[in-house]
């Protein structure tokens, strides 16, 4: 029998021993040891009650989540600041106020939580001995955050949107460099694990502001081979960069397929045109909720009840950014779904979560039927309560993430005047002015923007 | 003596223990090279500088020109572009180059745009607020003969836990006059990184 079973079962002669040798005595007396086992164990409930509220902090924190949409990014970061994370939940709680913070305005403090937050992920990929002990016998919330694999892709996709925000074109791109070399990490042979088409497209745009264009055409490519394989309808956003690049560059076989796909030629601009490029945000993604499935186990002859996390049913709609330019409408389109990306990622980490459950769930079992076996009546009530309580489902999640991740370009004319544009609120046309870059005879123009900023300042 | 041993034993354990979990600081010497993480660090931007600066005063750019002037080159630092994989703060072995650059009195370094803009403003005070026999007046300021422009480029090998970083830095010194390029040095780093795939 493994060691860490024998241990969760407290096997009476080993823990006698074990206490005789703490209490430097030879022998102790059977009403001695049982007296000692007894307190053990009421120790070992007492733990188990003070582990259960170990999931408090994550709790508050998807609470905050919730409110989020009514009480705007301001309150929610004030909230969230009352709140002291544990050690273990660090990177999920930096990762929540890193994106706060960029709501708020407070790009320098959103990069700082999101840097340290990207740093604590990166280290905890190496696979923790303690960690798995503590989520084979307690419950999963002892493993250290280190997210998603699609969350540690969006990452960059936050920082190196807040760099282009701050006029730093190089930080963005560090950031993109960084994303592919992650995206290559987590990636899957059968699967799109972490590959995200929003990251992708952002790094074409961060290329191609730097007058990379080869490196952008490889981005946009990867964007649009990640949106077939999953099936999505390809946004106007992308079908441009394809036209525009692969005409700008001569690869004329390629260009041909794109206007034979997308049914039009590359909409190039004149000289003194300007390009917004629009990043939009929108709604707030679902938190993971509990459910506890009673199992019978053949086995033992008994119902074990098991505690797993899942998304609850959620009937999200994108709603698009609607810009008005020179009385024509534009709109940004869905580039990346996140809710559903969530979800494929539980799902993809589901079977391990369960197989550690039910492996978890014996255990407990058994230390309970030990308990039972020395006809301590109490003890083993006691220990069986501490056990459900201890046994909660990981409810973990990057849960301050817009819904979709959008995008638009939009060709302005040089004779449309900026300032009579209608920006969404929370933006302006002198904030934009910040994120010019000059592109040859044209420039872009780059707009971060939320719908959860936009509710905010709309209330203000 | 069993039963003092045991004392002596638990006591030990419990210190040890203690000791392990609080924070130690340790003086170590600037130059001394400690590699954490892989990535990045004060020991590349150092031994980038040194290299840098051992190779800019070995070329003949500066004797050349000092003969056909009359003067020392003045060089001013243009755009050192990171366009590497880690945000990587160039001004380090930049302002090392330049203070072993002045130094060796071969080189004037004249200050960079933005540096100039604060000065101007200290001299338009100047005019105003100082004693006319301190004043310096406009219009004096010694032009650059070069600038030094460069970019740090990376490439990122990684499999599994392991990575292979090769950093590769370029720096050009380029003549304000006719945009020849004088000097081009290059250094060129390279890391084998092996991360645990277990923790405590």
């Amino acid at each position: 029998m493994p060691a860490g079973i024998r241990l969760a079962m407290f096997d009476r002669q080993t823990v006698g021993t074990w206490l005789a040798h703490m209490l430097e005595r030879q022998t102790m007396t059977s009403s001695e040891l049982s007296l000692r086992i007894s307190i053990l164990r009421t120790l070992l409930v007492l733990c188990c009650l003070m582990l259960g509220a170990c999931a408090l902090g994550p709790r508050q924190v998807s609470a905050v989540a919730h409110q989020l949409p009514t009480i705007g990014a301001e309150r929610a970061l004030l909230a969230l600041q009352k709140i002291e994370p544990k050690q273990q939940d660090l990177a999920q709680y930096l990762l929540d106020a890193g994106v706060l913070k960029q709501l708020n305005g407070d790009l320098a403090g959103s990069n700082a939580d999101l840097q340290t937050a990207k740093g604590i992920m990166a280290s905890l990929q190496a696979a923790s001995v303690s960690e798995n002990l503590g989520a084979l016998t307690v419950n999963e919330t002892f493993r250290s955050y280190a997210g998603s694999p699609s969350e540690r892709v969006l990452v960059h996709y936050l920082l190196a949107l807040n760099y282009l925000q701050l006029g730093d074109l190089d930080g963005a791109r560090v950031e993109m460099l960084q994303a592919d070399v992650t995206m290559k990490a987590v990636a899957d042979t059968d699967s799109l694990r972490g590959q995200l088409a929003s990251v992708n497209f952002l790094s074409g745009v961060v290329y191609e502001l730097n007058d990379e264009f080869d490196n952008a055409m490889i981005s946009y490519r990867r964007a649009l081979g990640i949106m077939d394989a999953r099936q999505q309808p390809i946004p106007v956003a992308l079908q441009d960069s394809l036209l525009q690049i692969s005409q700008r560059q001569g690869m004329l076989d390629e260009y041909q397929q794109y206007t034979k796909r997308f049914s039009r030629q590359a909409r190039l601009l004149q000289p003194g045109d300007r390009e917004l490029l629009v990043f939009y945000a929108d709604g707030n993604v679902t938190s993971k909720q509990q459910h506890t499935i009673p199992i019978f186990s053949p086995q033992h002859r008994a119902y074990i009840s098991l505690a797993l996390p899942y998304y609850p049913a959620n009937n999200y709609r994108p709603r698009p950014l609607i810009l008005s330019l020179a009385g024509q409408s534009y709109y940004t389109e869905v580039i990346e779904n996140i809710e559903q990306l969530a979800r494929k990622d539980l799902a993809d980490q589901l079977p391990v979560i369960t197989a550690t459950t039910l492996a978890r769930a014996a255990i407990k079992y058994q230390a309970v039927r030990a308990a039972q076996n020395d006809n301590n009546g109490l003890n083993a009530m006691l220990l069986n309560i501490g056990m459900l309580i201890s046994e909660q489902a990981d409810l973990r999640s990057w849960n301050i993430l817009p819904s979709s991740l959008q995008v638009a370009r939009i060709p302005i004319a040089a004779d449309v005047d900026l300032s009579q544009v209608a920006w969404p609120a929370g933006r302006s046309v002198v904030s934009l002015a910040d994120f010019v870059f000059n592109r040859g005879r044209n420039k872009a123009l780059v707009l971060v923007s939320s719908n959860l900023e936009r509710e905010v300042s709309q209330s203000k | 003596m069993i039963e003092m041993l045991k004392r002596g034993s638990v006591a030990l354990l419990v210190t040890v223990l203690l000791t392990a979990c609080g924070t130690t600081v340790k003086r170590i010497d600037a130059n001394e090279t400690v590699d954490l993480s892989g990535a990045w660090n004060d020991s590349d931007s150092r031994m980038v500088a040194e290299e840098m600066i051992q190779d800019a005063l070995s070329r003949p750019w500066i004797s050349q020109f000092s003969a056909k002037s009359g003067h020392v080159p003045a060089v001013i630092v243009g755009t050192v572009r990171n366009l590497s994989h880690e945000h990587i703060n160039v001004n380090t072995f930049v302002a090392d180059m330049s203070r072993a650059l002045v130094n060796s009195g071969m080189v004037d370094f004249v200050a960079s745009s933005q540096e100039r803009n604060e000065i101007r403003e200290e001299r338009k005070d100047q005019d105003l607020n100082a004693a006319e026999n301190t004043r310096n007046a406009a219009g004096q300021e010694r032009g650059a003969d070069f600038m030094l422009k460069g970019e740090i480029n990376t490439i990122i090998d990684a499999e599994s836990n392991e990575q292979v970083r090769y950093y590769q830095v370029d720096l050009t010194m380029v003549s304000l006059a006719d945009n020849r390029k004088v000097w081009l040095g290059q250094k060129k780093i390279k890391k084998f990184v092996k991360n645990s795939k277990l923790r405590y």
